[in-house]
């Protein structure tokens, strides 16, 4: 069953298209309200990509400021969120095409944090075995499967941000959950059966 | 998507908040000059604009202008003309403008007393 699109709903993007409009005009608290509706939902997106922290908050910073660069290409009418899925998941990939080219070690978020270690340490395994089975799957499927949970987009939206035809990113989004449910119960090791997809 | 609904797979890749508040103050920061000349932007539009405009807006005052001035010169001409005693005159008798009076024609001083005597009743 999917969730309620409370965040698309008609009146929400008539508000962003207001919001859209503002932040072409320059307005401030526009862009941050933006920002705020996107900010988690980006990030994950780009952790499904990346399966880095540091690099999922490199490229949701630039995929923001692109997006500010190039909101005029925005037509009028159209809807942010897609757009701007197109214009994180480019900038996804430049980022990890540079990183190739140079590697580094990686710092649990957690350790920035130390407000709450066990806690902290249990997301922090979750979210490893997350990653690690995200890691298994290919691109397209990681991001389907993200879109279409993250944002309830429909497949037809999906196709149009990927590139790809409407029947691919179904079976995409398919297999994506069959193999997750699949993963992280084999390397959960316990922590993480609970948040099985639900399909 | 509410956060609250995403499925708890997703859950698990959301940033905490301190990450969130990180990447939101970044980005606004580096957003702010850009925010800023796009508002210089529009002022700048809005200017070149004015900038373009009050020359043809001038030009097009002064037209009016003169075209408001000659119509009420021809005006006032025409009101004087018809006020001019030898014309009233004539209309008092009730007799017709002579032809040497024609409308286009500027009629000789002597045609003119020449047609107030003749017109003079006993």
């Amino acid at each position: 069953m999917r969730a309620p699109r409370d965040m698309r709903s008609p009146e929400s993007l008539v508000e962003e298209q207001a919001l859209v409009r503002a932040v072409q005009e320059g307005d401030d608290v526009a862009f941050g309200a933006l920002v705020d509706r996107y900010l988690d939902s980006a990030y994950v997106t780009a952790m499904s990509v990346l399966r880095d922290a540091h690099d999922a908050e490199d490229a949701v910073q630039s995929a923001f400021i692109r997006a500010l660069e190039r909101i005029d290409q925005l037509k009028p009418g159209s809807p942010f969120g897609p757009w701007f899925y197109r214009v994180l998941r480019s900038t996804c990939l430049n980022l990890r095409r540079r990183e190739a080219l140079r590697s580094h070690e990686e710092i649990p978020v957690s350790a920035a944090g130390g407000r709450d270690p066990d806690l902290d340490l249990q997301r922090e395994l979750t979210r490893s075995t997350v990653t690690a089975a995200l890691g298994e799957l290919p691109e397209m499927q990681r991001l389907a499967v993200t879109l279409y949970d993250l944002e309830g987009y429909s497949h037809q939206e999906i196709a149009e941000i990927l590139g790809i035809a409407v029947g691919t990113s179904r079976a995409h989004v398919h297999h994506a959950r069959r193999a997750l449910r699949r993963l992280i119960r084999a390397g959960g090791d316990g922590h993480a059966d609970a948040n099985e997809p639900v399909e | 998507m509410s956060i609250d609904r995403w499925p708890a797979w997703l859950q698990a890749l959301r940033p905490d908040e301190l990450t969130r508040r990180r990447m939101r103050r970044t980005i606004l920061d580096e957003a702010a000059p850009l925010l800023a000349a796009r508002r210089d932007g529009w002022l700048d539009a809005v200017a070149e604009w004015a900038t373009i405009l009050s020359p043809v807006a001038a030009a097009v005052t002064l037209i009016f202008a003169g075209l408001a001035l000659r119509q009420a010169g021809s005006r006032e001409l025409s009101e004087t003309v018809a006020r001019a005693p030898a014309v009233e005159e004539l209309v008092r008798h009730g007799e017709s403008v002579p032809a040497a009076f024609g409308r286009d024609s500027v009629p000789d001083l002597d045609v003119v007393m020449t047609v107030l005597y003749e017109t003079e009743g006993p």
